[in-house]
């Protein structure tokens, strides 16, 4: 038990009792007991790793792709969308554009890719352009660009909306 | 502000990973608001070398709402 608290398994530790009692109960042989509890540690870790890859990401208003209205007078391909659902994109090092008059749903949608990435451990940076460019401003005055730089790299995902709002001026 | 838009595409590229984007401005006129075409054009060329492009069509949700609720008037139909 301290071994388990000392690993920091702090799932598999707090689920042990039940574990246990539930092999006993099933006549599980030990493999299946151990395979349970680290299932339940694997978890617990994954959910705790997406719900801080949510909070980290940015993103204000998740809006998720199921509830995007296809039906609606926009034309959009479904099938090109849940082709993109499956995160292919995302391994291939791909980018995705969405390019449309406002308010058709590219935010929607674009986030709505964000949330399935986040969903399968991925970690997502979701920015506007101006709050981009405002915050690039403020690292280079405070000499702090690296900090920009290292949420340029490391998210697996960066996911840029409203890129070209208003005329960029150099 | 266009140094900044170039440094997110390039490390992203170099990096070899992805973007999504969302504008509401084709790649034409991208050129016409970036003021240093050179840029501009290394930009689009890096964000484009791999990269799915969904042009979506339709009427803003938005103003379809408020026609909905009757705060806007139809629009005349001239055809």
């Amino acid at each position: 038990m301290e071994h388990l608290e000392a690993l920091s398994l702090h799932e598999a530790l707090a689920s042990l009792d039940s574990v246990l009692e539930e092999g006993q109960k099933q006549e599980k042989v030990p493999v299946e007991i151990l395979d349970d509890l680290l299932t339940r540690e694997h978890d617990a870790r994954f959910e705790r790793r997406v719900a801080t890859n949510l909070r980290l990401s940015g993103i204000a208003h998740p809006k998720r792709l199921e509830d995007f209205d296809y039906d609606a007078e926009v034309d959009v391909t479904q099938q090109l969308i849940q082709e993109l659902a499956t995160l292919r994109f995302l391994h291939n090092g791909e980018n995705v554009l969405f390019l449309g008059p406002p308010g058709v749903g590219k935010s929607h949608l674009a986030t709505g890719l964000a949330l399935k990435a986040i969903e399968r451990g991925h970690r997502v940076y979701s920015i506007t352009l101006h709050d981009l460019v405002d915050r690039s401003r403020t690292a280079r005055e405070r000499n702090r660009l690296h900090v920009v730089g290292n949420t340029l790299t490391r998210p697996d995902l960066y996911c840029w909306t409203r890129s070209a709002i208003c005329p960029w001026i150099g | 502000m266009q140094h900044s838009c170039f440094e997110v595409v390039s490390r992203r590229y170099e990096a070899q990973k992805p973007i999504i984007l969302t504008s509401n401005k084709s790649y034409g006129s991208w050129t016409d608001i970036f003021p240093d075409e050179v840029l501009a054009t290394a930009l689009l060329d890096r964000l484009l070398h791999h990269s799915t492009t969904i042009n979506i069509r339709g009427e803003s949700y938005r103003l379809r709402h408020r026609r909905q609720a009757g705060l806007t008037p139809q629009t005349p139909s001239g055809d």
